[in-house]
């Protein structure tokens, strides 16, 4: 099976749409610092005022301008997104390969530690780690990485055991090579596809929780965030403020949300072959 | 009545250099007994039957004794030779009727010894002369003929005539089969069997191995003036103990063997001892061999060591030092520093199951040095699972695995590479067995790289080039650059093969090779393999569930049924004469027979009895009850209560 991973993206309509709206959105974060009209921590007295040409979404109540906020708070998602895509898929990648290639009591361990983890809601943990540590933004990818691996590894471990059984592998086992040569040269370029769904969910995921832990208010406080724009916002739903306050950010969080489904949609059959359609041998 | 060749010696003079003939040559034949001496041309045959008759030419110095029913013959006293030649030891000559005095009638040559030596009158003579050549089956109409009227049969019936009418002891055959059709041998044959009969002792020269195996007792294999090995003429094709002689045997075109000729890698042609120059004898005086296409600048090195090492199979480094001497080995006598053809695997043992499911019962496999060793037998009987627990990558639940003289799982412990780097691994799907994201190249160089041998990627192209050249596949630099999908099957099988053979290893396993291969693209691999099998020596346990093809490039075949072993020898003898039902059954179906083959439903799980028991034609009441074990039956290892005999 060999599968062409841009013929497969670049061959759905969804997926070019996503990657235009995730395109954008990086362009936003990357440009944050020249694009953006104010510091967007700066406060001024010139609180919650209706867009006009000098602060295109208004400002919030402390009299920062939403526009800026807006671009930085994608910087904050979209480093909590991939940094955390790549180390779930890093720490995911590390344990499933090896689990499946070393086995025996070692395997036992990792898989049942994968299950354990797997069970547990991780929501309710992150929640409450969060509201106790308060983290920044580094201890966040950190805590958000150790605990959204597990699924991945099951995935690539389960993956490896069948690779494992391939001919190619069998017949590179039998001239001598060791398992990292194994894990190095065969193994982890076969799974390239599967880690790159791994890492486009894993992004996803983390960029919602991010979010949500915000929304929250159990984030560092300091960091500009979508989610804590969201919960500030709401404090003042009985103004009108809402429709240059809340509704761009609502929109621009979904946006990113959206753009890494749809790629991650069509980058799924490659996971599961069950899903293409009958034209792709 | 009997001959003894005590170290005997025969340096042909020639100019400034000479030619070692014979070399320590001793040969006791026995009266009743027949010997023959085989070999390649020029090894010395004929030279040693005409020594014994002291009709070496005058450039010929000799050294050694043979005695005459104990009585050393004085090769200089022509005329004690004279009295000797014809009356107690006789000579039949080669060339049939270049041998002949071509200006005498037929009657008149077979009369002469006795004028000779019986001082018979000529008239005399001539009766019983020609009563003697009708005994031997020339009608008297061509008793009068010159040599050249008449045919090559009946010339040889002749020259038998000649050398046996005064009734000698001792008779030196020298290729007396060299000419004649399959009946005319027949005839020599019936000579020979009548003469042992009487108790005269025979010295039988010839390259007819199949003639030698059926009329002589004892074999010696000679080679470059030495004898490599003496055997029991009947294990010539089935047991070889010296490399040479399982070459030798391979050459043959035996009726009885299936399997393609092979040959012997490299050319011998002399022994020449001689100097350069007319310096100090001892500083320039050397020895070599000669070899026909070389000028003999080329090749210097004197010989030391064993004659055959440069075109030996499994010749080591200690193999070119030192002298060889003949050794005692089983029931032969074999010239080699190795005590013959080395056991290249040995299995004692061994059992796997999977689960519940017993793939292997306890089963012993030998493999030796150079020999090719097919398994064959249906699906399901354990095949694949022997040669990977073979190649090392499977482990068996019990038994033991000796490669090489070693423990193949203390070796695998300790250090799996190097153990990995001497055997070969040829899988059944090549497609399967090749990353699909590795070029050509990076999959022949893949086992270097593992290795990490040559670092140098100039030297390891052209190391991977070298090979692909030796598989038939191209070696240019777009071909190295193409991917698997882009190959065709038997160019995908020979890669594969490159693969498993860039490393240079010692045996290579091989499952299934060709069963993914359309029949021409199947027979260009296996000649391939064999040709390797011949440069390189390599050892080869080659699986297959296709007797047909098994046979044709088996040295010996092994039957697997439900997990064991159930038939195991020469491949001529398993596929023209099947002991064990089974293997019967099989050979009946490849031909397309399958009436005999009853249905009999899975014979995995019998516990208890042979597990062939209901499918087959022979079953007793003792099959069922008890399992039967290898036991040697004409020369091979059946299992089986009731073979056919």
């Amino acid at each position: 099976m060999h599968i062409n991973v841009k013929k497969e993206i670049l061959g759905s309509g969804p997926a070019i749409i996503g990657f235009v709206i995730l395109l954008v959105m990086i362009m936003a974060a990357l440009l944050a610092p020249l694009i953006a009209p104010y510091d967007p921590q700066q406060q001024s007295v010139s609180s919650l005022l209706a867009p006009s040409m000098s602060h295109w979404l208004g400002t919030n109540h402390v009299g920062q301008d939403i526009w800026s906020q807006l671009l930085y708070g994608a910087r904050t998602s979209l480093l909590v997104g991939f940094s955390v895509g790549a180390l779930a898929v890093l720490f995911g990648s590390i344990c499933g390969v090896s689990a499946a290639l070393i086995g025996g009591l070692y395997e036992r361990i990792i898989m049942r530690l994968v299950d354990s983890l797997i069970v547990i809601p991780m929501i309710i943990v992150i929640i409450v780690i969060a509201a106790y540590i308060k983290p920044n933004i580094l201890v966040l990818i950190v805590l958000l990485s150790l605990l959204s691996w597990e699924s991945g590894a099951r995935i690539i471990w389960s993956q490896t055991l069948s690779l494992k059984e391939r001919g190619y592998i069998a017949a590179a086992r039998s001239f001598g090579a060791r398992k990292s040569y194994l894990a190095w040269r065969h193994i982890i370029p076969a799974l390239g596809p599967i880690l790159l769904v791994d890492f486009i969910y894993g992004i996803r995921r983390a960029v919602f929780l991010e979010a949500g832990l915000a929304f929250l208010g159990i984030s560092d406080p300091a960091t500009i965030s979508w989610g804590m724009m969201m919960r500030d916002a709401l404090g003042f739903s009985y103004l009108n403020v809402w429709q240059w306050w809340l509704v761009p950010t609502g929109i621009a969080l979904s946006l990113t949300i959206v753009g890494l489904t749809f790629i991650g949609h069509a980058v799924e059959p490659i996971i599961d072959p069950r899903l293409r359609g009958a034209e792709v041998a | 009545m009997s001959l003894d060749i005590i170290k005997f010696n025969v340096i042909y003079r020639d100019g400034d250099h000479s030619i070692q003939a014979l070399e320590d040559v001793s040969l006791e034949i026995k009266a009743g007994q027949c010997v023959a001496l085989v070999g390649e041309s020029g090894s010395g045959k004929t030279t040693l039957g005409k020594a014994c008759l002291g009709l070496l030419p005058a450039n010929a110095d000799h050294k050694g004794e043979v005695l005459l029913d104990g009585e050393e013959i004085d090769f200089s006293d022509e005329v004690a030779l004279n009295r000797l030649r014809w009356k107690r030891l006789s000579m039949v000559f080669q060339d049939g009727a270049a041998s002949l005095n071509p200006v005498h009638r037929i009657i008149d040559q077979v009369a002469e010894p006795l004028i000779q030596h019986e001082g018979l009158s000529r008239d005399k003579a001539r009766d019983k002369a020609t009563r003697f050549l009708e005994e031997i089956g020339l009608s008297k109409e061509f008793h009068n003929r010159y040599p050249h009227q008449l045919s090559g049969g009946q010339v040889q019936r002749g020259l038998l005539a000649m050398a046996m009418i005064l009734d000698p002891a001792v008779i030196i055959l020298d290729e007396p089969t060299s000419a004649l059709d399959a009946l005319t041998k027949g005839f020599v044959a019936e000579v020979i069997r009548e003469a042992k009969g009487r108790g005269k002792a025979l010295l039988l020269i010839t390259h007819d191995l199949e003639f030698a195996m059926h009329n002589a007792e004892i074999m010696a294999v000679l080679y470059l003036g030495q004898i490599m090995e003496t055997l029991p003429a009947d294990e010539m094709l089935s047991h070889p103990l010296h490399p040479y002689t399982m070459a030798l045997g391979r050459s043959y075109p035996a009726m009885e063997t299936a399997r393609d000729l092979g040959g012997i890698r490299g050319d011998a042609f002399y022994r020449i001892i001689h100097q350069h120059g007319h310096g100090d004898a001892a500083q320039y005086r050397h020895a070599h061999i000669q070899v026909p296409k070389l000028s003999h600048s080329g090749v210097h090195a004197p010989p030391t060591g064993c004659l055959f090492h440069d075109r030996c199979t499994q010749a080591i480094e200690s193999c070119t030092e030192g002298v060889v001497a003949l050794e005692k080995v089983e029931d032969h006598t074999v010239r080699c520093l190795r005590r013959g053809i080395v056991t290249m695997l040995e299995l004692k043992g061994v059992t796997k199951r999977y689960g519940k499911t017993a793939a292997l019962n306890p089963l012993d496999l030998n493999v030796r040095s150079g020999e090719l060793l097919a398994i064959v037998g249906e699906t399901g009987s354990g095949k694949t699972t022997l040669a990977m627990i073979a190649a090392g990558v499977i482990k068996p639940n019990q038994g033991r695995r000796m490669f090489y003289g070693h423990d193949m799982d203390a070796w695998m412990k300790k250090d799996h590479k190097s153990l990995a780097k001497k055997v070969g691994v040829i899988y059944q799907n090549p497609a399967e067995s090749i990353s699909h994201r590795f070029s050509v190249y990076e999959a022949v160089a893949e086992p270097l790289t593992i290795h990490g041998e040559k670092k140098d990627h100039a030297e390891k192209k052209e190391l991977v080039k070298s090979i692909l050249a030796d598989v038939h596949l191209s070696t240019d630099d777009a071909f190295l650059r193409r991917y698997p999908h882009e190959l065709n099957m038997g160019a995908l099988q020979r890669v594969c093969l490159a693969r498993a053979l860039v490393l240079s290893p010692l045996m290579l396993i091989a499952d299934e090779p060709t069963s993914s291969l359309d029949p021409s693209v199947q027979a260009k691999v296996l000649k391939l393999l064999l040709d390797l099998q011949i440069e390189r020596g390599l050892t080869m346990l080659f699986v297959s569930h296709d007797i047909g093809l098994a046979r044709k490039i088996s040295d010996r075949m092994g039957v697997m049924l439900a997990g064991q072993l159930v038939e195991i020898g020469p491949s001529s003898l398993v596929i023209t004469k099947p002991l064990h039902p089974y293997t019967k059954l099989l050979i009946e179906s490849a031909r397309g027979n399958w009436e005999d083959a009853s249905e009999g439903g899975s014979t995995r799980q019998i516990k208890i009895g042979c597990p062939f028991r209901f499918r087959c034609p022979r079953q007793q009441e003792i099959c069922a009850r008890e399992a039967p074990s290898l036991r040697l039956l004409s020369n091979r290892h059946v299992a089986c209560h009731f073979p056919y005999t």
